[in-house]
């Protein structure tokens, strides 16, 4: 018995050996390409099906939110409804000038639609999702990754031929170069701050920043291309003492419920 | 020998689809619910009523799944897994001979702290950056105090349907019985 045992444990040991290995050296890829390839359906529907029951769980445990939520919506729309149609205005007046200019499109990039099929706990205070997608796809690391709302949530961290890992624009560590729409214009760099906002350090104490600027990317480095949300102002810290002031800006969108992300491909 | 075959093919299934449950479905939550280690409690339910070379064949193919779709280095969660089993089971021979409940719900507590412990390690000490050591951190010891509450859970509700099922296990050591 004792002798079966033993031998139990060497076969493993030698399997698990063979298998770091052949995974060392690259022998084994096209098998875990496979099983990725393989298995990738059904881990999106599980978590397309996680996704939705978490959802419910949280509607039916905020419930007594709902029409306090609903008054603010409704103005919101209202303002957003006035907003588009002046945007709209000048949109069509933007293109009127661009035909007269004969200036070409700007935004020609190409975009990769992507289902979120894991989670993964990243380091310190992150969270990253696993996408369906990967270098076959013409995803690479360093890419800006879009919610359904167009709204950035976050860059591609690592691929492997089949799928690519997203690390959050909450996430620490997860760094976009961004601007805000102030005056000024100012421009710094953004970082999770512990998996729930963001922050936005090194901006120099004369730049005048108020709650509620949008924050969208720079542009900056040419992964990612200007213009994308980020988020808005919450609040501003400049101690008059610091040479630096750092602000902190609230995501737009709900993180959690993302299920399809779009990575955009300049 | 089909039927050992396909019995074989089907336990192999029954793991890699819980193991894929596991990375997509329950990653889907957070918090409390997220915390829920389905593999670890399948393992130890294997280990405890099957025996050792079943529990080590679903260590590896869930820990060999869970290397596929992370993106840690590839090995940490099959090596870990087995780790784990092999612990257990000394565990199991060494401390908790008798088959009741309450030697299941320590098994699974102490496989549990365990799991969580050698994955963080292993993680800490494989980080390219440089990072704070986890046990300093408050969400590892509220994640492991959540993962332990799941495992005991976890332990009570199989036991006792393996015991409704089966008639086979009941935890006959703490009952008295009348004096006549």
């Amino acid at each position: 018995m004792k002798i079966k045992r033993k031998s139990s444990v060497i076969i493993f040991l030698v399997v698990g050996g063979l298998l770091l290995f052949l995974h060392g050296v690259g022998i084994l890829r096209p098998l875990e390409n496979f099983f990725r390839f393989v298995t990738k359906p059904l881990a999106q529907r599980f978590y397309s099906w996680g996704s939705d029951s978490r959802q419910i769980y949280e509607v039916s445990q905020n419930n007594d939110d709902w029409s306090q939520k609903y008054t603010t919506l409704q103005t919101e729309l209202a303002r957003l409804t006035v907003a588009n149609s002046q945007y709209q205005e000048i949109a069509d007046e933007n293109k009127k000038l661009r035909a007269a200019l004969q200036f070409t499109e700007t935004s020609n990039f190409r975009v990769v639609a992507a289902n979120i099929i894991a989670q993964e706990e990243g380091g310190e205070d992150s969270h990253d999702f696993v996408v369906n997608r990967g270098t076959r796809d013409g995803i690479r690391v360093g890419l800006g990754v879009v919610g359904e709302e167009g709204v950035i949530v976050g860059q591609v961290i690592e691929t492997t031929d089949v799928t690519a890992k997203i690390c959050l624009t909450t996430s620490a560590g997860c760094q976009l170069a961004a601007a805000i729409q102030n005056q000024d214009k100012t421009q710094g760099l953004t970082d999770g701050d512990l998996g729930l906002t963001i922050k936005m350090n090194y901006i120099p104490q004369l730049e005048k920043i108020a709650p509620g600027d949008i924050v969208i990317t720079s542009g900056l480095g040419g992964k990612i291309p200007r213009g994308l949300v980020i988020g808005k102002v919450a609040s501003v810290q400049n101690a008059s003492n610091e040479v630096w002031q750092t602000a902190k800006i609230e995501p737009l969108i709900n993180f959690n419920n993302l299920t399809i992300l779009s990575v955009i491909i300049p | 020998m089909v039927k050992k075959i396909i019995q074989l093919f089907l336990f192999c299934l029954l793991v890699l689809v819980i193991a894929l449950w596991q990375i997509s479905f329950i990653s889907a939550w957070s918090d409390f619910w997220g915390q829920l280690n389905l593999i670890l409690m399948l393992l130890i339910f294997i280990l405890f009523f099957f025996g050792q070379r079943p529990a080590f064949l679903a260590a590896f193919l869930s820990g060999f799944c869970l290397d596929v779709f992370s993106f840690n280095f590839f090995g940490l969660y099959f090596i870990s897994l087995s780790l784990i089993i092999w612990l257990a089971q000394k565990l199991l021979i060494n401390l908790f001979t008798n088959r009741s409940l309450y030697s299941f719900l320590l098994l699974s507590l102490a496989t549990t702290v365990s799991y969580s412990l050698l994955i963080n390690f292993l993680l800490y000490f494989s980080a390219a950056e440089r990072i704070s050591l986890f046990l300093i951190r408050s969400n590892f010891w509220r994640d492991l105090a959540y993962q332990s509450i799941w495992s005991v859970l976890g332990a009570i509700l199989l036991f006792n349907i393996v015991a409704v099922v089966t008639k086979k296990f009941k935890p006959f050591f703490l009952e008295k019985k009348p004096v006549l």
